[in-house]
């Protein structure tokens, strides 16, 4: 009896807080219900709504481009970064403290400062690609560029958190696989592609499925810091798309249907990466 | 051992240099801001390297700032609901590491699968019936809402279980002998030793709380009670508009506390981020 004593507290809040909110979510998605009146009972009419809306359809659009260029480029990045700085000096330590300092940052904090290094007017990017001799961009006020714009400010935040976890399943190597390597006369890049990759494939099937989910649900403030969704909804990502159906327009079974929605598709992703990767490893 | 083609090396060196760059550029142009005038920062436009360190660091950006806002309320608030929200959920959930480590109990691997499970669900999913929870218990508007729902996770109690699981049982054993009780065990043996998970976990949560954004943004409308992110979101949504150098002064009073946080305290933080991954 004692065991529950000691569970109780952190199960009660995660049972109100989290598993009640789960269900909940799923029942909403079956009513029509307003923030404000009641909740009646729809059963699928808001999945039925939500795959004729041209808003919902391109909103998964952007959230598909948004995941999959973050989860490639930013892994990419990071294993390379991860691979390139592991050695113990002093320098290399110092260089990780570097790299890690957009992800200690606010995301409010990174998100202005992002929105402001994009600025046409005085921001360092303008000014930077004008000394080249580039022609003034847009970035966040053009359509066509203001979601690379985003991918490419989530990215800068988030790519040191997974260098770190690579890092760590670097340190599992054991050192005399490398040895043995260099014994044989491998190259540096023999070296990263037949010790290091095969060695490092669960850390990188851990990293891409984190980072699907965190890619797409983790977007709710920069989106409204950076671009409020536009320019013509070019940024509206599902999350932003979710909050400002329930808390702006005030439809919350229509955004509780889309929620379920980003939730099965996420897991969907998730499972076939999964899968995959499992037939990689073997 | 590793050294290897000069090729190579110079290559993987300058690589790591730009990107040294494109992290250390943005940051010290956006804390120059801060020390600008406004008038400054649209004449020098696009900044060219002769005007990277602003003319005359001006502070004028900070005391405006501190009359256009509460500061001192907002930061107090939100190191009290951060300090508030690390408190609670270091205890709940080393309670509940502490019975999953090591009691016997009946529903406990399908209470910890349950409790692993809610690490998959991003609190930016469950938003919309969060929200009604919170209105139900009539903690909207309160700062309840920004503490309870954090009092435990997932993440918290796998990570303090994986510790506890790791101290050798002898220990229980020569307390029990001693005349601890299970509560003596938990308080006397397992908490003291677990120092460096709980300033780690502690200091996971503390940063994500002072980041929070997305649940005081949907759940506290009250101005008096706003957090600092949203003050700061506020000062160019809602109030100063144009005036960016008062922003940028601003975001240097959020990220401050963090990076001096983060830098002393970085040894910590790493480790916990390792194991989260070695364990997936």
């Amino acid at each position: 009896m004692g065991a529950y004593l000691y569970l109780a507290p952190a199960l009660l809040v995660i049972g109100i807080f989290v598993l009640f909110p789960a269900v909940d979510l799923f029942f909403l998605s079956l009513c029509k219900a307003s923030i404000i009146g009641r909740t009646r009972f729809i059963g699928f009419g808001n999945f039925v709504d939500l795959i004729a809306s041209r808003d919902f359809l391109s909103s998964l659009k952007a959230t598909a481009i948004f995941m999959v260029s973050v989860v490639l480029a930013q892994t990419f990045i990071a294993l390379v970064v991860a691979i390139l700085s592991e050695s113990e000096s002093r320098a290399m330590g110092l260089a990780r403290t570097v790299f890690f300092i957009p992800v200690v940052l606010p995301f409010v904090v990174t998100s202005y400062l992002w929105k402001f290094l994009y600025n046409p007017e005085f921001g360092l990017i303008g000014s930077i690609l004008s000394w080249l001799g580039a022609p003034r961009q847009g970035f966040l006020a053009d359509p066509s560029q203001a979601l690379p714009s985003l991918i490419v400010s989530c990215i800068w935040k988030s790519w040191a958190f997974f260098m770190m976890i690579f890092l760590a399943g670097l340190k599992e190597i054991p050192r005399e696989l490398y040895e043995c390597a260099y014994l044989e006369g491998a190259s540096s890049r023999q070296r990263v592609r037949y010790v290091t990759l095969p060695l490092l494939k669960r850390t990188i099937l851990f990293v891409v499925v984190v980072t699907t989910m965190d890619s797409v649900a983790k977007v709710f403030t920069p989106v409204l810091v950076m671009t409020d969704g536009g320019p013509r909804s070019a940024t509206d990502l599902l999350v932003y798309y979710i909050w400002r159906t329930a808390f702006r327009l005030g439809d919350i079974g229509y955004a509780s249907a889309v929620s379920v929605f980003m939730f099965a598709f996420v897991l969907a992703v998730s499972l076939v990466q999964l899968r995959v990767g499992r037939e990689w490893d073997a | 051992m590793r050294k290897d083609s000069p090729a190579w090396d110079l290559g993987g060196r300058l690589v790591l240099a730009m990107l040294l760059l494109s992290i250390a550029l943005p940051v010290l142009w956006g804390l120059s801001l801060a020390f600008r005038s406004n008038e400054e920062i649209v004449r020098v436009g696009g900044l060219s390297p002769g005007t990277f360190v602003p003319a005359a660091f001006i502070l004028d950006n900070f005391a405006r700032l501190f009359q256009a806002v509460d500061l001192v309320r907002v930061i107090a608030l939100t190191l009290f609901i951060c300090a508030c929200v690390t408190g609670l959920s270091l205890l709940l959930n080393s309670f509940a590491a502490y019975a999953f480590a090591r009691m016997e109990f009946p529903g406990k691997r399908l209470l910890f699968g349950i409790v692993i499970a809610t690490m998959i669900l991003p609190i930016e999913i469950l938003i919309v019936p969060l929200y009604r929870v919170v209105k139900d218990l009539g903690l909207m508007n309160r700062l309840g809402s920004l503490i309870l729902p954090f009092g435990a996770t997932g993440f918290g109690i796998f990570f303090m279980r994986q510790f506890f699981a790791g101290v050798p049982r002898e220990l229980d054993e020569a307390a029990v002998i001693d005349g601890c009780g299970r509560a003596g065990i938990f308080f006397r043996i397992l908490l003291p030793l677990a120092r460096t998970p709980l300033v780690t976990l502690g200091l996971i949560v503390f940063l994500q709380q002072w980041d929070s954004f997305l649940v005081p943004v949907t759940f506290i409308s009250k101005k008096e009670d706003m957090l600092l992110q949203v003050a700061i979101n506020n000062l160019y949504a809602h109030i100063y508009f144009s005036d960016t150098a008062l922003l940028f002064a601003a975001m240097v009073v959020g990220a401050l506390p963090v990076i001096v946080l983060f830098i002393s305290l970085q040894r910590y933080y790493i480790a916990g981020i390792s194991s989260s991954g070695i364990k997936g």
